[in-house]
Formats: structure tokens, C-alpha cells, sequence
């Protein structure tokens, strides 16, 4: 402040008092932002890295929502891909050995039984696997969740008529989405009539791994019954037609598995970048918000020796004074 | 002898000039901290006995009289008081608009994750943990939730500014509310400085009566003049006797001893009445009108774009709609605006022709949300941010499941199982980042925080816009100060000089004294 006129007592105190206020509040402001530390203590004090934190922000929190939402997701696809391969080992080293085995037809009466309460066995639980709930729904039955995909439907003698998939057929809108981004979803689900097939002896409709097995089972009663001649010869070849639809089940399943894995590593992908971006956005935030410590810490001391310098200043124009004390 | 006796008479005077000299320098000092005083100076002028001198050099110093004071004169500078008040009333104008929008700022400090911009993240939050599980009874409630704080958030955020809107000028149709108002308080504050003026100008108009000031009561004048700036700009004449016409837009506020014009205050409903104007369609001005009533029975209607400037500027630029200033009233109209739009796109989704709701008893697909929105206005009227709330038929028990969550894009495929389809929730969260038309192509999170900026740049503006005036105002108060002000030192000086003064002319007079004793014993 340059002063071109004469200075008047009254006009040296406010002077003074004006620039130790002055002092103070600098010091005054600059505690507080040590105290929060944070630059920004009112959305006046830089409306632009305001509304640049909201967005930040927002952004951030979205990516604690997407890598939340990807957690279940690989869940829930972890769960469905164990179950398949045990499908798949099941298959191949139980299922598809007992048909290898009857087909032969090498066995006597005790051990087609044997064989044939293998199979119904195996059916079970091929079709408990279908019908797995996770977190209360059904995964396998599409968007119909609460529907029990898989029902067995067994004649007065206890032959299998049919086993219906109830779910959301393949060609349907079975998908069900999970938020992976920014309006980027992926599919969590799949179908169960294209992982287990089914089967219906009034139409003839014979699927998947279900199909195969229930075919299996209705060669192996024939067999077991001791028929003529010409129905074990009908019967074997049945058995040995039957052979190669439990390799096509395997791919069949495989090939669900595959696309999974694929929804599983795009997921992967995504939440590499989404840490990526975290990363980032925490680093631009920090750059909005968070005060430089170093920078403030010595802006501190000089305010802090601004302060103590007027106040002694002060105190010393008291003491020199006026006139008055040289009277 | 006749000399001795005049020299005599002379120191008698100048000791009575310096004492005088000395009670002028010890009211100044008395008076260095009052506020409003100004300094007064002693000036000295020679005094002289105006006798024929001629040629004769006795009669010359016959005619010397010694000193007198002329008169005390006042430190003032016009110039300096108008450029003051000026720059005053400039000040009190924004420091009142910073006053209203520091009030609005302060609901919109969302720096500390609380406010609505908070509210609308939790609110996509919980849709997307809807998206996760659409049959989950407790997701669908959370959701539910999140959507009732949002709209609370709103309906707060609306009620405050409403609140802040009425706060200084009323509600704009209630008497009441306006005689309550701060405003109403300043107008009568200000009419009491009138009437303190006029009462001034009376005691200056008794006192002035001839060349020599009035010191005192001029600094009484002067300060109500500045507390008078601090409310509005004015015009001012300074008459010889020292009293002063106040006037405004050449309407007479004070003149000699009399308040001549009083200001009034009604609602701007009451005003609009009596000038035929419908309200509040075709006023556009502000919720109060001021009117001057003047002794003679005029009455000077409606002067708010006189007042422009000063605390009553400020109340009444503030309280208006006007355009592009961030009031209140913008900022509600921007808040309907978010609201209005948030309930029209989720309604829609809600009841589209394709979207269904979960019948939990038989666990099937329903279309008994097709009447049910989401969001409604509590009272019946269009939707506001004011009004906006959650239907209760989606609060009731069970009423989570008429949240719309199915959809099927080809409507063929209808199947009344598939409650899992959260194809409606997807849409819903897609809204989040698409660009509404009714929020002129902006986000709904963007267009908040567009608001939030525009609050804070307002802020921000005129607390710049303030420093700046203040640092004028401060500038020219100190060189008001510098020259009106006490100095200790020069006062300590005035008063050596003319103690040293008084001591020389009582040593004159002990010399005249012992001169005339010589005199008189001459004789004896």
C-alpha cells in the first residue's frame, strides 16, 4: 500500500491492524487445509476442480461397483465351469465306459443291472448338476430363475417318457447381464438346453448329454429284460449308435465352457484396465484435492513469521509511540 | 505608559487565543478515536487597530493589536466523501448479493459427499445391485430406498431455496412475510436515517448562522450520510447554513428539517393489484416493491430500478427472477428441471408396454406395473423438485415387486418365467450416461454438477468482484482517514507551539508588569 499523503496516528494503527489480519487469516486458512488436507474447503474456492471431483468421484465409485459386479460374475461362471468339468470327467470316464461296455454285450443279466442303475444314477445327477441354484436361482434355467429347470417325468412301469428343460430355451431372451463399465454388460448365463440337451419320447426330441444317456438307459432295460434274439442285436447297435453322442455331449458342453472362459477373461481384461484407470483417477483426484504438504508446510512457516513479525511490529510502534512519551 | 497599558491588553488577548488554541488541540485529542470526526485546525490571523496612521510611526504601532483567531476550520474534501459513498453503496450491493448466493452455496457444498449429486450415485448404485439380483426382495427395497432418499434430497434442497428465496423479501403475496422480511427492517432503518438527518439539518440550520461552521454537527451530518450509502446511491446539495437536500431521481427525501419522502414497502401481489398487472405471470420484477410517500400526499410508485446500487440494490437484485443471475429462483427452475426429467425416463421404463414386474407368489412375470410410476408430486400438481416422491403403492407391503424389471425386446418372446430377465434394469442403468433432451443433452449427474459449478463461479465471481471493491474502499476510507484523522504527533507539536506561545506572552506581560512598577515608583 503506498501511502502519498501524511499518516495520521489513527490511520498507522489500521494500517497495521489491517495487515496483521491480513497475516492471520493467511496463516488461518492455510491450518486449515493442513487440518483437512484438502485445497478445496468450499465449491467457491475453484468451481472447475469442483465439478472436476464430483466427476472424478463418481468415477471412482463406479469402478468400486463394476470390479464388485465382475467379482460375482467370475463366481458364479467359476461355479458353472467346476460343474461342467465334472460333467465332462464323469462323461468320459464313467458314463461313455458303461455304454462301451454294454454295447459289447459280453456282460450277463447281474451286470447290465449293475450297469443300468450306474446310468439311472448318473442321470440324477446330471440333472441335480442342471438344476444348481446359486445365490437362490437357478443357473442353468436361463431368465427363468425361479423355475426348476429339469423335471423327469417316468411312465406307471418307471420308464422315462421325458425330461423337460422349463428354463429359457436357447434361442429365447435367457441372458442375464452384469455391469462390467460404462454401459458395457456381459453375459453370465447359460442355458441349460444347450449344456444338457433333453428328451421326449412322444416327439422323439432327444438333446445333449440328457438325449444320450436316456437312450443309454432305455437300450440297456431291453437288454436286461433277456429279449430275443433280434431285439439284443437292435439293442447293441442302439448302444454302439449311441457311442459317438457322448463325445458330441463333451463338445457340446465344451464349447458352453469355452465361451464362458472367454466372458471370463474379457472380465479379467477389464478389470486390469478398470485398476488401471483406478489408479489414475485416484492420482488426478490427489492432484485436485489433496493439498502438497511440502508446499504448504512452508508456506505455513513464512505466514507464521508474516504473523509474528506484524504483531511485534505493532507492539514496537506502541512502545516507540508518540510524542507523549518524549514530553 | 499608555503603550505599557496596550501591551498589556495585547498579551491578555494572545493569552486568551492560546488558551483557546490549546481547548481546539485538546478536543482533537479527545476526539482521536470517534469515529466520524473530523480533525479541526486553529487559524491565527493578526489582529489590527484601524486607526489613521499617517506619517507617524507611534500611531503605526498604536495600530498593531496582537493575534486572533480567524476560525477553526474542519479537514473535509468533497470530492474524497463522494468517491467514499459511491464505492460504499457499491459494496453493500454485492456483499448482500454474496450474502444470498453464500446461502444458496452452502446447500449445494457437495464436496463432503452429502448432497444430491451423492444421493444420485447411491441411487445407480442400487439399481445396478437390482440389476445383480431382480429377484432379491431386499434389492428391490434398497432400491426403493435410494430412490426415496434421492427425492428427499430434492424436496430439502428445493424447500431451502425456497426458504432463502422468501427469506429477504418475502414470499411476494403475504403481508406479513414482508413485514417480517429483513428488507422491511432495512427500509425502516433507513427511514430513521432520514429522519436523523432532517433532525441534524435542523440543529445546523439553528447553529450555522453565519460564516463559521458548525464543526461537530457537520461530523454528526457527514456520518449519517455514509450510513445512508451504505443502503442506496442518492444526490445530494449542500446548502450555505450547512444543511443538506437529499434526493433521489429528483424526488426530495430530506430537505432542510423535514423528511419529505418516507419509503414504503408492499408485496409485489399487492402492488400488481392495484396497477392492474396479473401476478406473478406478467412481474417480472421482485417480490417486494419499494414506493416513496411523500408529506404532500404523492406517491412515487414502484422505484426498485432506481435503487441499483447499496444493501437495498442487493436485497432487490437477488430476490429477482432475472435471467442469467444465479438466484435462487434460477436454481429451482434448474432443479425442477433434473427432477421433471428423472421422473419422466424412469416412469416410462417403469410402464413400458415390454416391461414386467414379478408376481412372488407364483413366481411369474405381471404386467401390474403398467400403472404404477415410480415417481409422483405429493400434492397432485405437475412434478417438481419441491413435490417429487415415490409412489406409495411401491412403499406399501410387497410393493417392491411392481418394480418394473423384465423387458423383452421382441415382445414374442414373452415367457411368464423368466422373472431372472433384468433386461428393464439394464435400460435403467443406461440412462445414467445418456444424454437427455430435457436436460439440454446433458447427463443427469452432469447436469447437477454444471449446477454446482454455475453456484460456485457465482460465488466465486463476486467474492472476487468484493475484494476488488473492497480494496477501494479501503483505499479511499484510509485517505479519508489520512486527512481527517487525529495525528498524536502534529497535535503534541500544536500543542507546544502554543504553550510555548502562552508562556512567551506571560513573560511579555511579568516584563510589562515590573516596567510599569518602575513607572510608578518613579514618583516616590
Amino acid at each position: 500500500m503506498t501511502i502519498s499523503q501524511g499518516i495520521s496516528s489513527q490511520m498507522l494503527y489500521t494500517i497495521l491492524q489491517d495487515g496483521m489480519s491480513t497475516n492471520y487469516n493467511n496463516y488461518a486458512n492455510l491450518l486449515a487445509q493442513i487440518a483437512s488436507n484438502s485445497k478445496l474447503t468450499s465449491i467457491a474456492d475453484d468451481p472447475v476442480a469442483t465439478v472436476n471431483v464430483l466427476k472424478t468421484q463418481k468415477g471412482l465409485d463406479n469402478i468400486e461397483v463394476y470390479l464388485e459386479n465382475i467379482g460375482i460374475a467370475q463366481d458364479e461362471i467359476t461355479e458353472l465351469d467346476d460343474m461342467l468339468d465334472s460333467l465332462n470327467d464323469d462323461i468320459v470316464s464313467t458314463y461313455k465306459p458303461l455304454a462301451v461296455q454294454a454295447a459289447n454285450g459280453t456282460y450277463d443279466t447281474d451286470s447290465l443291472q449293475a450297469m443300468l442303475q450306474q446310468l439311472e444314477g448318473g442321470l440324477e445327477t446330471i440333472i441335480q448338476i442342471g438344476n444348481t441354484k446359486f445365490n437362490g436361482d437357478y443357473i442353468f434355467a436361463g431368465t427363468n430363475v425361479k423355475t426348476q429347470p429339469f423335471t423327469i417325468n417316468k411312465d406307471a412301469d418307471g420308464n422315462i417318457t421325458s425330461v423337460t428343460y422349463n428354463g429359457t430355451p436357447a434361442d429365447g431372451e435367457y441372458e442375464r447381464y452384469v455391469q462390467t463399465g460404462d454401459g458395457t454388460y456381459e453375459v453370465i448365463n447359460a442355458p441349460g438346453d444347450s449344456v444338457f440337451g433333453y428328451y421326449d419320447s412322444a416327439t422323439g426330441e432327444s438333446e445333449g448329454i440328457i438325449g444320450t444317456m436316456v437312450e443309454t438307459i432305455n437300450a440297456l432295460k431291453v437288454l436286461v429284460e433277456q429279449p430275443t434274439e433280434a431285439e439284443v442285436t437292435a439293442a447293441n447297435e442302439a448302444l454302439y449308435g449311441l457311442l459317438d453322442r457322448f463325445d458330441e455331449s463333451v463338445s457340446q458342453i465344451t464349447t458352453v465352457q469355452t465361451k464362458y472362459a472367454s466372458a471370463y477373461n474379457n472380465m479379467e481384461m477389464a478389470k486390469t484396465s478398470l485398476d488401471a484407470t483406478e489408479v489414475n483417477l485416484t492420482s488426478v483426484l490427489s492432484n485436485l484435492k489433496d493439498i502438497d504438504i511440502t508446499e504448504v508446510s512452508t508456506d505455513l512457516y513464512s505466514a507464521m513469521y508474516a504473523y509474528q513479525a506484524s504483531m511485534s511490529l505493532l507492539s514496537q510502534v506502541y512502545q516507540t509511540g508518540t510524542l507523549l512519551n518524549y514530553l | 505608559m499608555a503603550n505599557l497599558l496596550s501591551a498589556l491588553n495585547m498579551n491578555a488577548n494572545s493569552l486568551k487565543v492560546n488558551e483557546n488554541a490549546i481547548s481546539v488541540v485538546s478536543n482533537n485529542v479527545a476526539n482521536m478515536n470517534t469515529i466520524g470526526y473530523h480533525k479541526q485546525t486553529v487559524n491565527l490571523a493578526t489582529r489590527t487597530n484601524e486607526i489613521p496612521i499617517g506619517n507617524n510611526v507611534y500611531r503605526q504601532i498604536d495600530s498593531l493589536a496582537g493575534v486572533q483567531i480567524a476560525s477553526v476550520t474542519r479537514s473535509t474534501n468533497k470530492y474524497l466523501d463522494n468517491a467514499y459513498r459511491g464505492a460504499l453503496a457499491q459494496l453493500g450491493c454485492l456483499q448482500q448479493q454474496q450474502n444470498n448466493i453464500s446461502d444458496i452455496a452452502d446447500l449445494f457444498d457437495e464436496l463432503d459427499g452429502t448432497g444430491i449429486d451423492a444421493g444420485l450415485k447411491s441411487f445407480f448404485e442400487a439399481l445396478n445391485d437390482l440389476n445383480n439380483n431382480p429377484t432379491d426382495s431386499t434389492a428391490r427395497v434398497a432400491f426403493l430406498e435410494s430412490a426415496q432418499t434421492l427425492t428427499s434430497l430434492m424436496n430439502t434442497t428445493a424447500e431451502k431455496l425456497q426458504e432463502q428465496m422468501y427469506s429477504q423479501l418475502g414470499d411476494g403475496v403475504s403481508a406479513d412475510a414482508l413485514a417480517d422480511s429483513p428488507f422491511a427492517a432495512e427500509i425502516t432503518n433507513i427511514n430513521d436515517l432520514f429522519q436523523q438527518l432532517a433532525d441534524v439539518n435542523e440543529s445546523l440550520a439553528r447553529t450555522q448562522t453565519g460564516n463559521l461552521t458548525a464543526n461537530n454537527l457537520l461530523d454528526t451530518r457527514d456520518t449519517i450520510l455514509d450510513k445512508i450509502s451504505e443502503y442506496m446511491d442518492f444526490d445530494l446539495e449542500e446548502y450555505p447554513n450547512g444543511t443538506v437536500r437529499l434526493s433521489l431521481n429528483g424526488v426530495d427525501l430530506v430537505k432542510g428539517t423535514e423528511v419529505l419522502g418516507k419509503f414504503t414497502v408492499q408485496t409485489a401481489s399487492e402492488y400488481c393489484a392495484q396497477q392492474g398487472i396479473t401476478y406473478p405471470d406478467d412481474w417480472d420484477g421482485a417480490l417486494a416493491v419499494v414506493n416513496i410517500e411523500s408529506t404532500d400526499g404523492r406517491v412515487f410508485g414502484n422505484i426498485n430500478d432506481t435503487i441499483t446500487t447499496g444493501k437495498l440494490g442487493g436485497y432487490l437484485t437477488t430476490g429477482s427472477d432475472d435471467a442469467g443471475t444465479v438466484s435462487a429462483d434460477y436454481i429451482l427452475g434448474k432443479l425442477d428441471q433434473l427432477a421433471v426429467t428423472i421422473a419422466d425416463i424412469f416412469n416410462a421404463l417403469q410402464t413400458d408396454a415390454n416391461a414386467y414386474c414379478i408376481d412372488p407368489t407364483t413366481w411369474t412375470l405381471s404386467d401390474a406395473n403398467r400403472n404404477v410410476n415410480i415417481f409422483v408430486s405429493s400434492d397432485g400438481g405437475a412434478i417438481s423438485a419441491t413435490n417429487i416422491k415415490i409412489n406409495d403403492d411401491l412403499l406399501a407391503d410387497g410393493g417392491q415387486w411392481l418394480l418394473a424389471t423384465a423387458y423383452f425386446d421382441d415382445p414374442a418372446q414373452f415367457d411368464a418365467n423368466a422373472v431372472g430377465n433384468n433386461s428393464n434394469v439394464v435400460n435403467m442403468l443406461n440412462t445414467r450416461e445418456a444424454a437427455q433432451a430435457g436436460l439440454g443433452g446433458l447427463t443427469f449427474e452432469d447436469f447437477y454438477s454444471a449446477l454446482v459449478g454455475s453456484v460456485g463461479t457465482a460465488l466465486s465471481n463476486i467474492d472476487g468482484e468484493i475484494e476488488a471493491q473492497q480494496s477501494i474502499v479501503d483505499n479511499l476510507d484510509l485517505q479519508r482517514t489520512a486527512e481527517y484523522s487525529v495525528d498524536l504527533n502534529s497535535e503534541l507539536t500544536d500543542l507546544i507551539k502554543y504553550q510555548t506561545a502562552y508562556s512567551a506572552a506571560a513573560r511579555i506581560f511579568t516584563t510589562c508588569n515590573s516596567l510599569l512598577d518602575v513607572l510608578v515608583s518613579l514618583g516616590g
